[in-house]
């Protein structure tokens, strides 16, 4: 889809984007994943956010975007390994998850 | 379906943290979608590139990559500078040096960094 102004021709095209978070609450990557999550959003974008690692942490943070329409998926044995209980069998997940995420993904983010 | 071109880069000492062996499982959950996933074991990861080292978790994934016919390769550069002996790398494990591995990396569809 194009649109003219009066400078240029902005091209518009919905994207579907994937990210892997794998660093833990030491680390600020949750809040550019956000960032990035809600522009992307805001730009009629698709969003999967894949959690592995110490990532799983932070599902609780990452719930709300769940509620905007991002696909939030965890890594269920990262998460049983450190006795992390998502209480929500929605973001409980796996690499079969993250494969097919990865597959249909137009760009594929990975903080780690 | 297409398969997409997908590369993992293990970048870090097996015996320094999980990072590695994680990269290797996600490497083998990859494959449970229509991805073409290469491995690529570099600086000190290169070091996974010699049976037995990191332990029986990662002599396990990497034997199931080459069960399920997944190239693994190891940085030619971080083999010498970690002093990884050649003799010792299996030779299903593809020594690849720089131009090489910017080849792959440009073809790839997604790179995936541990």
């Amino acid at each position: 889809m194009t649109e003219d102004n009066d400078d240029a021709i902005i091209y518009r095209e919905e994207m579907k984007l994937a990210i892997e978070l794998m660093t833990g609450v030491g680390a600020e990557d949750v809040h550019t994943v956000k960032r990035i999550a809600e522009a992307a959003l805001r730009q009629q974008h698709e969003v999967a956010i894949f959690l592995m690692g110490d990532g799983v942490y932070h599902f609780h943070r990452l719930k709300d975007l769940a509620h905007k329409g991002v696909r939030v998926t965890m890594c269920t044995q990262n998460a049983y390994e450190r006795k992390v209980d998502p209480g929500d069998d929605a973001l409980s997940g796996s690499q079969y998850d993250w494969a097919h995420i990865v597959h249909d993904a137009d760009r594929v983010i990975v903080f780690g | 379906m297409a398969k997409k071109k997908v590369v993992v880069l293990a970048r870090r000492s097996p015996t320094n943290t999980r990072h590695s062996a994680e990269a290797l499982r996600q490497s083998i959950g990859l494959t449970l979608a229509p991805n073409d996933v290469t491995v690529i074991l570099m600086d000190s990861a290169a070091w996974l590139a010699v049976p037995g080292v990191g332990g029986d978790e990662i002599q396990k994934h990497l034997d199931t990559l080459k069960l399920l016919k997944v190239t693994v390769a190891a940085e030619e550069d971080a083999l010498a500078r970690y002093g990884v002996p050649r003799e010792e790398v299996p030779p299903h494990i593809v020594i690849l040096g720089p131009e090489k591995i910017g080849e792959t990396l440009a073809a790839a569809e997604a790179v995936i960094a541990f």
